[in-house]
């Protein structure tokens, strides 16, 4: 293998590793966006459901902290997955690409974000601005990482003809 | 560099050259020098804090990382122990601020390695230290640039030691450990280094400090990837550039002496250090934290005389006790008057390349060396007339 080709191949496991530790943290961000949002919002939701008996509020307040807990752990552990997955194969500590599959989930899944940031811009704030943002940096993130293995992969495959 | 070559084996490449006993000894206390003399020490002996040629680590703790905090440093360290090469180096796809740090990456062979060279011949044997300092720390810290910068001087994990194995050599990855007062251990691939820091000008990327001390030890070869070189990996030999190194002195300071009528580039006396070769050679090949020993023995082989410890405080008194008006007479006078001229040489050329990261320089000569120089370039004008 040539110098350059090796060159090559270690920019594409550097984007690899820097786009893992960049959903890694988003998923962390996100995580803590959901608790936040939903612990500030919690008096307002106490107040829509007035109307129905205290022990079902306490419940249905249960219900929604659960729902938190789990939603917050899901996007913990795709995002976890596939960004240490991405940083230990950029690193060479990796070879199985079976993250892959969970970064093209993500790709989708951000995607829909985005077309839903997209079609609610005319009643948008600057939190949803700051959203959009948000998810089209993670978005980048993902192709680069796709990009890199994809790239790097051809690289070798070409140099060793 | 350290101790062992900055000072025993200056010495003995100054013998090499012809210097006596007691010249040698001058040369290589300076070249030595230049590693301790900071603004702590100049301020308890009250000499001009211009002519520091090193920065102590409680004193980099302090410096300020702004404009004017990183032109001292970088006057400081490029001047003497990161001499850049190329200033006006060229790079594609850069930006001017990047490529004002790219061009003072420091390696052998350069321009100012020439000026320096010329710049101590005729002077005392003080400048000839200061330059032998500067020559050899060329080949050591070599890839690596003297102003804080990130994007430069950044290493990354991989960093691979190629140790002397049974039948061939092997590649052992380095473990990199942030305990400074520890010493290296080389047996088991245990180094020291700077810890990372994001920030492009944090001190911490000053230098070759996120390479450890492995630029300094002389049995070192190791491959890394250095910020700058689009992770092409570069092949560090350490024992062939020491080599180099020593026989470069040896050329050096021949010419300083009258030898050699030109000093040039990429020559080296090995006829001179021939008959020493092997010797030599297994010096700088010992895996060792520190050389000195053996630089000494083959030093006092050589010469037949006693080689004293470097004693940093050797000159002090007799500096601080001499008068205002005949401290430029004494070994330290000299010394700092040696250094400051080699910071203005290198500041001013920086300068001269557009390069603002060591500040301004004001080239002043004497009256009779300024007439020199409009004679020739009047003559010259008249020649193409």
């Amino acid at each position: 293998m040539t110098e350059e080709t090796k060159a090559k191949i270690r920019r594409y496991n550097s984007n690899i590793a820097v786009s893992g530790r960049g959903v890694f943290a988003f998923g962390v961000w996100t995580a803590i966006k959901t608790i936040i949002s939903v612990m500030f919002n919690i008096t307002d939701i106490r107040n829509q459901l007035r109307d129905i008996p205290q022990e079902e509020i306490d419940n249905t307040i249960k219900l929604i902290y659960i729902t938190m807990f789990v939603m917050c752990l899901l996007v913990l552990l795709i995002h976890g997955y596939v960004g240490i997955s991405a940083v230990r194969y950029g690193r060479g500590r990796r070879k199985s690409k079976k993250f892959r599959i969970g970064a093209v989930i993500l790709v989708f899944i951000t995607i829909s974000f985005i077309i839903s940031d997209i079609t609610s811009a005319p009643k948008a704030g600057y939190v949803q601005v700051a959203e959009f943002v948000a998810d089209c940096t993670l978005l980048f993130m993902l192709i680069d990482m796709l990009y890199s293995m994809s790239m790097a992969r051809l690289t070798v495959k070409r140099e060793q003809g | 560099m350290q101790e062992d070559f900055h000072y025993y084996a200056t010495y003995c490449a100054a013998y090499f050259a012809g210097y006596t006993h007691k010249e040698s000894m001058d040369i290589c206390y300076s070249a030595q020098f230049v590693d301790q003399c900071s603004r702590t020490f100049l301020s308890k002996i009250k000499a001009p804090s211009i002519a520091a040629t090193t920065q102590l680590q409680l004193e980099m703790m302090d410096t300020r990382t702004d404009i004017i905090g990183l032109q001292d440093i970088t006057r400081i360290w490029a001047s003497f122990h990161f001499l850049p090469y190329d200033l006006y180096a060229n790079k594609k796809g850069c930006s001017r601020r990047y490529l004002a740090k790219y061009r003072l990456i420091c390696k052998p062979n350069g321009d100012l390695l020439v000026k320096t060279v010329k710049l101590a011949k005729g002077k005392s044997l003080q400048a000839v230290g200061i330059a032998m300092h500067v020559l050899a720390d060329t080949w050591a810290h070599m890839y690596f640039a003297g102003t804080p910068s990130l994007v430069i001087n950044n290493t990354t994990r991989d960093f691979i030691e190629v140790i002397p194995g049974a039948e061939k050599e092997l590649e052992r990855r380095v473990k990199f450990v942030h305990k400074n007062g520890t010493p290296d251990d080389i047996a088991n691939g245990i180094y020291t280094n700077s810890i990372f820091q994001g920030s492009e000008n944090s001190i911490m990327n000053l230098g070759h400090g996120r390479a450890g001390r492995f630029p300094d030890y002389s049995f070192a070869k190791y491959k890394y990837l250095p910020a700058w070189n689009e992770y092409m990996e570069i092949y560090k030999d350490n024992q062939s550039d020491y080599y180099k190194a020593f026989a470069q002195m040896v050329y050096a300071m021949k010419y300083i002496r009258g030898d050699i009528e030109n000093f040039e580039k990429d020559t080296y006396a090995y006829d001179v250090i021939a008959p020493y070769e092997e010797r030599i050679r297994g010096i700088i090949k010992k895996r060792q934290l520190i050389a000195s020993d053996d630089w000494k023995a083959f030093g006092e082989e050589l010469s037949g005389e006693k080689i004293e410890s470097f004693d940093v405080d050797k000159y002090r008194y007799e500096y601080a006790r001499t008068s205002t008006a005949r401290k430029n007479k004494t070994y330290l006078g000299k010394f700092f008057i040696a250094a400051i001229a080699q910071k203005g040489m290198v500041t001013h050329e920086i300068f001269e390349s557009k390069n603002m990261l060591a500040g301004f320089a004001i080239m002043l000569m004497r009256r009779d060396k300024q007439m020199e120089l409009i004679q020739r370039g009047e003559d010259e004008q008249g020649s193409k007339d």
